[in-house]
């Protein structure tokens, strides 16, 4: 959250094709965990920063419903919306009209949203919608692994390529452990190894691994 | 089957793969039985198809076998290893004896020794000007490949981009770079549908990966399709292993 725009050049990568896709001016990707707690992973400028920061001030907004409906939220008239009354009070003051929120799916889970905004009011129509949901799902294993480093988490592990297939068995299995979809198993599964300092990969090692079962875990 | 020769084999699994790609078909069961086809044609014991990701990472999104051994080792062999080297230079990286390659690679060496692969060929997956992945084969034996399978290989490393941008055109033409993560995320599906049938079944993951592609085939839908069914839990664990247990391994 304290990312000064436009230096950390990973995440420009990543944000770069919806500035260039979609008729957006700004962009800011973020990953979520379970409480919305978030770290932004890009934000291509200051309104884009400053409207990722609303939702995480206020607890309300369409990257937030995009993140729990795991759908996009499109807001092609902020003036003419009602449904985040929070959010809309700052949101208005900013220079932006439109907002366009993506999930980024990791397969089937949820891990994190992008926000698009743009200056002048208007919709998206069908094909640029698809293009969004399109390309937030290429950009999801990217986004996340920079949110990690960027949080100095998992640093210590020098070959992230290695710990991708565990992790993704292992939210099946804990899915299935817990009777929960695969976005919040992913997300307990971040939470565990958060709360037990260690990295994402040892705890999906371990669950895939049968060491360790979140059905009989307490925390 | 030993009254096939190697040209019809070849032949044959050109044949196929232009089948393949006439129909509506699953990319990753497509790679999968392309590289299942290059242990059966050329001298070599497995294989994995890499694509590159968003951020310019390789990824394994399709290999001869769900084995760990052979999974690590053609992981490893993408960080720092032949796979990396021949996306990097877009050339091919002929490995004629991996037991020469430890002060280069030593973990790719020292995995790659444990499994029992002494030989590695990685060929660069292309598409016009851009290397989009890479194809990893392993030998059993120290040896290099033949200039003529050699091209048999470069050949079924052509067909796989083929598939991979001919799959998405079947849906709608879109960006080259969409098709490739696309195919990732279908990827990504797989793995953690393979999380839910190991855990409801206490089966192994290359088990499991068997499962999904039996359910997948008997109900005539894609992987994707079966791996997404599995994860939302639109059937039981029990369902989808119900027909693999019934007739394992239907190879």
């Amino acid at each position: 959250m304290t990312l000064i725009p436009g230096i950390d050049h990973g995440g420009a990568r990543l944000a770069a094709p919806f500035l260039q896709l979609l008729p957006i001016d700004g962009v800011a990707i973020s990953i979520l965990n379970a409480d919305r707690r978030a770290s932004l992973v890009h934000a291509s400028d200051a309104t884009a920063a400053r409207l990722e920061e609303i939702h995480f001030d206020l607890g309300e907004g369409p990257a937030f419903d995009a993140f729990d409906s795991e759908s996009a939220v499109l807001v092609p008239d902020l003036a003419s919306a009602d449904r985040w009354p929070l959010f809309l009070s700052d949101a208005l003051l900013l220079d932006a009209a439109a907002v366009f929120a993506f999930p980024l799916a990791f397969g089937a889970a949820c891990v994190g949203t992008v926000l698009c905004y743009r200056a002048q009011a208007g919709g998206l129509d069908g094909t640029d919608v698809e293009m969004g949901v399109n390309l937030a799902r290429a950009v999801a294993g990217p986004a996340f692994r920079q949110a990690m480093i960027l949080a100095g988490d998992d640093t210590t592990d020098s070959s992230p390529i290695e710990m991708r297939r565990e992790v993704h068995q292992a939210t099946g299995m804990v899915l299935l452990q817990l009777d929960v979809t695969a976005t919040d198993a992913f997300a307990r599964m971040r939470a565990y190894a958060f709360s037990h300092g260690v990295t994402l990969r040892e705890v999906a090692r371990d669950v895939v691994a049968r060491r360790l079962d979140f059905s009989t875990v307490n925390d | 089957m030993n009254a096939t020769s190697r040209e019809d084999k070849i032949t044959d699994a050109f044949v196929a793969m232009t089948d393949a790609l006439m129909q509506d078909y699953d990319i990753v069961e497509l790679l999968s039985t392309l590289l299942a086809l290059c242990t059966d044609i050329l001298p070599v014991r497995a294989g994995g198809i890499l694509l590159v990701d968003a951020a310019g990472e390789l990824e394994l999104v399709a290999s001869s076998s769900e084995e760990a051994a052979v999974v690590e080792t053609i992981i490893i062999a993408a960080g720092a290893g032949p796979c990396i080297d021949c996306f990097t230079s877009g050339a091919p990286v002929i490995v004629a004896d991996v037991a020469a390659t430890e002060g280069e690679w030593p973990r790719f060496y020292a995995t790659a020794i444990e499994q029992g692969f002494r030989s590695a060929y990685a060929l660069p997956m292309r598409l016009r000007d851009e290397v989009v992945g890479v194809m990893n084969l392993l030998g059993s034996e120290p040896g290099t490949l033949s200039e003529r399978d050699r091209g048999v290989a470069q050949a079924l490393a052509d067909i796989a981009v083929l598939g991979i941008l001919h799959e998405r055109n079947f849906r709608k033409p879109e960006s080259i770079s969409e098709q490739l993560h696309l195919t990732l995320d279908s990827r990504i599906l797989i793995e953690q549908a393979k999380g839910v049938l190991s855990h409801g079944e206490r089966l192994t993951m290359p088990e499991a990966f068997d499962a999904l592609r039996g359910y997948a085939r008997a109900n005539g839908i894609t992987l994707r399709v079966a791996a997404e069914r599995t994860v939302r839990r639109e059937a039981t664990s029990a369902e989808i292993v119900a027909g693999y247990a019934a007739e394992p391994a239907a190879e």
